[in-house]
């Protein structure tokens, strides 16, 4: 960890806000972008962020300083995000806003591989065990370790989820394809 | 193993998600339909769970798991219809169920007789039913337009578990319904959960009375 | 598809889904701050009136009222309180069974589905669960066989004539 963020951090566990919100400028698109894979939802993914970094300070005294922050920062969120997914009984209940597939705008998709559609709702049926390490994998670009640490599970579980939750989307796209083919040779 | 059970049994594990992919309604919908019921019960249990998925009142995965949990519990089916039937008509009604799953999921775990769970569930049920009456009385409902009288569905539907968890607890103890501390006991509980938010226990702590809860606490104690 | 144009995809996806949404995080540290602020300033153990004054009071209710404003007193501030972790937004189940070969948790939180406790080198068994505000039924399972109740508990019931340990989480406020 640079000696830079190491000082921002201390500086934060003295209640100095603004080092806290260098490391939230710092942070906060990688943040979003794990909220907003796993949630699959704009608002949802806001929403968590802000309390993840909100969650982050409270808990900032239980941070090992030897660990990697970012690791740490990440398990804040991604708890979050498992809880919001998970109990419809004990949560509040995610907005009902669009989830991406539904919400991706006409031109952009237009620029963009079609195929990136499918693995959008593709990954909006997975389970949060199988979309939650692609996600870090990525998105965030974490090895297998870090990943594990994130998710609270064994490394060869990392591996084997990762390898899992590919074929299924493989597998995906290729019944989009096959069904594409037709409508094309139709 | 005769036909119908093996027949089950597959319906039962093809319509598993194969673990990577979440359960959908309709995953939900098959399940149900597997099931050795009535058509007429299997389209009650369906319509009831479908509705308490599209009012938020559970996820997906959790109507599936707890279906799969009462379809391979090995139990008599009468049992497992009794059980099905009291939640998906609670969920028809716009009750909260949370106190029904809870209490057949805690039932399974501790290995009881589904026969004793279903005789739980049952009166737990009207209870449900007593405790809405008696917070509507009270001006406790769940807002049905934007803009017009009541609040969120999980402030009321906790408000509801919460009272009515209270009255079965005391009575289940074999304490006596006119006893003078269900009042004291279930503000206590309304205002230690998170749920329940400062508006809705004011206007409960203001028009709640002992003899109000009594009643329905001496309902409970006729039933058991 | 070959394993690469898979990853690729992946990405390009994830990415361009960020790109799309980024804007909402538009003075996000503002608001957190602010959020943070609010959180601390807060005195910890400032009673809240929670009910409209009534002219009709019974003794018995009055009673009641002072005991609610005394509970609220005592459970408002959450700060310290030995059961919440780091903003009441958890629980953590500690129990001391030095003698015991496994100790889970089995509870509305988890489909009442046994769950492992981490034993401590004292003998100390312990769990942290993330949850969200409510009221939670559960009981310790020891040795997988014998079910008993949490000494730390808030609360005891009776259910199916068994003796089940409640705990609650968050604080008033949280959710509308």
């Amino acid at each position: 960890m640079g000696e830079s963020e190491l000082r921002l951090i201390q500086r934060a566990l003295n209640r100095d806000m603004e080092a806290w919100a260098q490391i939230m400028i710092n942070y906060k698109r990688a943040v979003f972008g794990i909220s907003l894979g796993i949630l699959r939802n704009a608002a949802d993914a806001e929403d968590t962020t802000q309390e993840a970094f909100i969650r982050a300070y409270e808990k900032l005294h239980t941070y090992n300083l030897k660990r990697k922050f970012s690791t740490w920062l990440f398990t804040v969120a991604a708890n979050l995000c498992k809880n919001k997914l998970r109990r419809a009984k004990f949560s509040v209940p995610l907005r009902q806003a669009r989830w991406i597939a539904d919400d991706t705008d006409p031109a952009q998709l237009a620029a963009q591989d079609e195929r990136q559609q499918t693995v959008r709702r593709a990954l909006e049926r997975l389970r949060f065990d199988y979309r939650a390490p692609l996600v870090l994998r990525f998105y965030a670009d974490l090895d297998y370790k870090d990943i594990a640490q994130v998710l609270g599970i064994p490394e060869g579980t990392v591996k084997t989820r990762l390898h899992r939750g590919k074929q299924a989307l493989k597998q995906q796209l290729e019944q989009e394809g096959g069904r594409e083919h037709e409508r094309q040779t139709a | 193993m005769n036909t119908k059970t093996v027949l089950l049994a597959l319906a039962i594990v093809v319509s598993l998600p194969l673990g990577v992919w979440a359960a959908s309604k309709a995953d939900v919908s098959n399940l149900v339909g597997s099931m050795p019921l009535a058509p007429s019960v299997i389209n009650t249990v369906n319509a009831g769970f479908q509705r308490g998925i599209d009012d938020g009142r559970l996820t997906v995965d959790e109507a599936f798991g707890f279906l799969q949990r009462i379809a391979t519990s090995g139990a008599a089916i009468e049992d497992r219809q009794t059980i099905l039937l009291a939640i998906a008509q609670s969920l028809l009604e716009d009750l909260p169920v949370e106190m029904l799953v809870n209490k057949v999921d805690e039932g399974l775990a501790r290995g009881l007789p589904l026969d004793v769970v279903a005789k739980e569930i049952v009166e737990r049920r009207q209870t449900l039913i007593e405790v809405r009456a008696l917070m509507a009385q009270k001006g406790v409902t769940i807002q049905q337009q934007p803009n017009g009288p009541g609040f969120a569905r999980t402030a009321v539907d906790a408000a509801i578990t919460d009272s009515a968890t209270v009255l079965e607890s005391h009575i289940r103890s074999g304490k006596k319904p006119n006893d003078g501390t269900l009042l004291n006991a279930t503000l206590t509980t309304l205002q230690r959960d998170g749920r329940v938010p400062s508006t809705v226990f004011s206007a409960l702590a203001g028009t709640l009375g002992e003899a109000d809860l009594a009643r329905v606490a001496t309902n409970i104690e006729s039933r058991i | 598809m070959n394993d690469k144009q898979l990853d690729a995809l992946l990405r390009g996806s994830l990415n361009n889904d960020v790109d799309a949404k980024a804007s909402a995080l538009e003075g996000i540290e503002d608001r957190v701050c602010r959020a943070l602020k609010t959180k601390f300033e807060r005195p910890a153990s400032a009673p809240r009136s929670w009910f409209a004054p009534r002219l009709r009071l019974s003794l018995a209710f009055a009673g009641t009222a002072l005991a609610m404003l005394l509970v609220g007193v005592l459970i408002g501030g959450n700060a310290g309180l030995p059961w919440t972790n780091g903003g009441n937004r958890g629980i953590t189940f500690v129990v001391a069974l030095p003698e015991a070969s496994s100790v889970a948790v089995a509870g509305d939180f988890n489909d009442w589905q046994p769950v492992a406790l981490k034993k401590g080198s004292n003998g100390v068994w312990s769990l942290e669960l993330d949850l969200s505000p409510g009221r939670y039924e559960y009981a310790f399972v020891i040795d997988g066989v014998a079910w008993k109740p949490d000494p730390r508990a808030d609360e005891y019931v009776k259910s199916y004539g068994f003796t089940n340990s409640v705990k609650y989480v968050g604080t008033k406020g949280e959710t509308s």
